[in-house]
């Protein structure tokens, strides 16, 4: 890895993740980078929660590996490299920390090791049609009644929810709360209850991905509460920092260079001169980001803040991922508009579906443009302008 | 003035710290007026650094990251202070090896070639190695003022944002010259990695390489744009010889054609061995 000299434990490690890996992901799992069948997200799922190593960030006490930053990281560039498929991003990297941070005791014994062996799927319940970006203007219900809550409303965008089985959301319990982000409370929903629908939304990358959430007097046990009352907007803001990490992670641009070079070296591309000059320049903002990136990550490491870096990363890794595909279908020539560029050795990988899976990079996790209003505010001090 | 780009990292950084409070000790900034008003000329900048001994002392003592880091951590503050001389002289070991017809954009003269000169080798280096390795440092630090000049001016231009009003409110409460800011402060912050990690790796001399002309194309663009936005957020002030960001634009100017320009280190990069297929 550029910038990163592995010390011999951590080449230990990586030797053992690398190998691992080659034995245990099939062939036809690798480099996918559209969404694959959701049953074989399962089994490569369970795969590497039977290894130990599904939660590398989690604490072993709850079933995670305890993974130093390092390790983490292995981890991450060795799935990048042999292109092992994304898990079921939800549960792990975002309900997970949640519930360790806020669950009871209860919840935890209930809810993460299903939720680590992939046999039980969540979803995030959070935007609305009128609560994107502005996301604390919610305006899903929860009224209590007797021992239960009474869920009424609509969550959108959520990915994987027609396939999954659980749905943490975060509604209204006190409407009449001063501030908008007061009065919401966190709710661990049963996706098979009596009154919730559930339908698929196609991506412009053809793939059912999304899906919004219809809920109509939904009964809630009380004891699904995830965090206080009332207290659910700082549960939902609650991202762990190897989580903020992630979101500026270069992965996904790893896999797609890769696919760079191998389709224009087979087209030819490659060696030609105004190709080789816009590939340079990828090549350069891509080793700008790394470096950026080994700049969080040591700043992690020292317990510096990364609220500096973090907005920086996202933006930087979602435009270059967008700016990579283009180059891509540009390097395959009269290719360019097929779904799937073919190599000489018979291997297929997506061509289109990838350039169009890249546009959402700049729309979620924050869109970047709430990211510039972020880095505007926080970090440059101007006033809100919005 | 706040820097927003003052991390962690240059907060304990000593050599930058220590060399931003003897720039501004010599009011390098006017200095810079002063040179491209004609008032002052560069010799004067040259022997009054002589007297700042810390890059002599620790170039010839320090090993070889910690070189790099000095130098790049003293570029840096130049740029960023617009100290615009060389910061050591000898001009026996290295330079010489272009001259210019005409005076710079900075004001410097035709016959200001490099701005790094040792007046001994580096320790434990032979004569050839001597030369890479200055060289090395030589575009090093024409990289770090790069930066230095596109933070410098960004947390300038910025700063006008909030305090000039038009239409009743601060100019900085528009989101159109935030965003265009922003784009500004994230490709520095993204260029002021690359010189950190560059310099924390440099003992690694392939990615050395490699990386070095990297960061000369991403800080040359960064501190151009970054100057260019700054002039026009300051608008006709920006556009007059009075205002000082222009002195930075025209630092950045020289700066980028020296040392090879951004196409040539393009052009390089691509011939570099060390890309990042070989490196994973």
């Amino acid at each position: 890895m550029l910038f990163q000299i592995d010390s011999p434990e951590m080449n230990s490690f990586r030797h053992e993740v690398r190998t691992w890996l080659e034995i245990n992901l099939k062939k036809e799992w690798r480099n996918q980078l559209h969404c694959i069948d959701p049953s074989i997200l399962r089994q490569w799922q369970f795969k590497l929660y039977e290894r130990g190593w599904v939660a590398p960030q989690w604490p072993k006490s709850e079933g995670g590996m305890g993974a130093t930053l390092d390790q983490q990281l292995i981890l991450l560039e060795e799935q990048a490299r042999i292109g092992a498929p994304y898990l079921f991003p939800t549960g792990i990297n975002l309900l997970g920390p949640t519930l360790i941070a806020f669950g009871t005791e209860e919840q935890k014994k209930r809810f993460l090791q299903p939720l680590l062996s992939a046999t039980e799927v969540w979803a995030q319940g959070y935007s609305e049609t009128e609560a994107g970006s502005d996301l604390a203007s919610l305006k899903t219900s929860a009224s209590i009644e007797g021992d239960s809550f009474i869920v009424n409303g609509h969550k959108i965008w959520s990915s994987y929810a027609h396939l999954a089985d659980w749905l943490f959301a975060i509604v209204r319990t006190d409407p009449k709360a001063n501030q908008k982000q007061a009065g919401l409370s966190m709710l661990l929903i049963d996706l098979k209850s009596q009154g919730v629908s559930v339908s698929s939304i196609r991506t412009i990358a053809g793939h059912d991905e999304f899906a919004q959430i219809y809920l109509e007097n939904v009964r809630v046990p009380k004891q699904n509460l995830l965090g206080p009352l009332h207290g659910g907007w700082k549960v939902a803001n609650h991202i762990l920092v190897s989580e903020r990490l992630s979101n500026g992670s270069p992965r996904n641009l790893w896999i797609v260079w890769q696919k760079i070079v191998k389709v224009a070296k087979q087209t030819g591309t490659w060696n030609e001169p105004i190709y080789r000059d816009r590939a340079a320049q990828l090549e350069i903002r891509f080793m700008t980001h790394l470096a950026c990136y080994r700049q969080a990550v040591q700043a992690v490491k020292s317990n510096h803040s990364i609220d500096m870096l973090a907005p920086v990363l996202k933006i930087s890794a979602t435009e270059l991922l967008q700016d990579f595909n283009s180059l891509l279908l540009e390097v395959a020539g009269k290719k360019g508009a097929q779904q799937v560029f073919e190599f000489d050795d018979g291997t297929c990988i997506d061509l289109v579906p990838s350039r169009l899976l890249a546009r959402r990079g700049s729309i979620y996790g924050g869109s970047n443009e709430i990211q510039r209003n972020i880095i505007a505010t926080r970090i440059l001090g101007m006033p809100k302008s919005w | 003035m706040v820097n927003f780009f003052d991390t962690p990292e240059l907060n304990s950084d000593t050599y930058f710290q220590a060399a931003s409070k003897w720039f501004q000790g010599e009011d390098s900034l006017r200095q810079a007026r002063a040179l491209i008003d004609g008032e002052i000329q560069e010799s004067d900048l040259w022997e009054s650094f002589q007297e700042f001994g810390l890059i002599e002392m620790m170039v010839t003592e320090a090993n070889d990251v910690e070189r790099a880091k000095i130098f790049s951590g003293v570029c840096r503050a130049a740029g960023r202070n617009l100290y615009i001389g060389p910061v050591w002289i000898n001009p026996n070991i290295l330079g010489k090896s272009s001259e210019f017809d005409h005076p710079q954009a900075d004001g410097t003269g035709a016959q200001w070639q490099s701005h790094i000169y040792f007046n001994k080798p580096l320790l434990g280096l032979s004569e050839k190695a001597n030369l890479l390795e200055l060289s090395h440092l030589q575009l090093l630090g024409n990289c770090a003022r790069l930066i230095g000049v596109g933070e410098q001016v960004i947390s300038i231009s910025t700063e006008h944002l909030k305090t000039r009003h038009q239409f009743g409110t601060s100019l900085a409460s528009f989101q159109a010259l935030q965003h265009a800011t922003v784009n500004q402060y994230t490709d520095l912050v993204l260029a002021g990695s690359l010189l950190s990690q560059l310099v924390a790796n440099w003992t690694d001399v392939n990615l050395r390489v490699s990386a070095l002309h990297a960061l000369k194309v991403s800080s040359t663009s960064a501190s151009i744009n970054a100057c260019d936005h700054s002039v026009q957020m300051l608008g006709a002030i920006g556009f007059t010889h009075d205002c000082d960001v222009g002195l930075y634009l025209r630092h950045a100017l020289t700066l980028a054609a020296r040392d090879g320009t951004v196409h040539a280190h393009r052009q390089k990069f691509t011939q570099c061995e060390v890309n990042f297929l070989t490196h994973q």
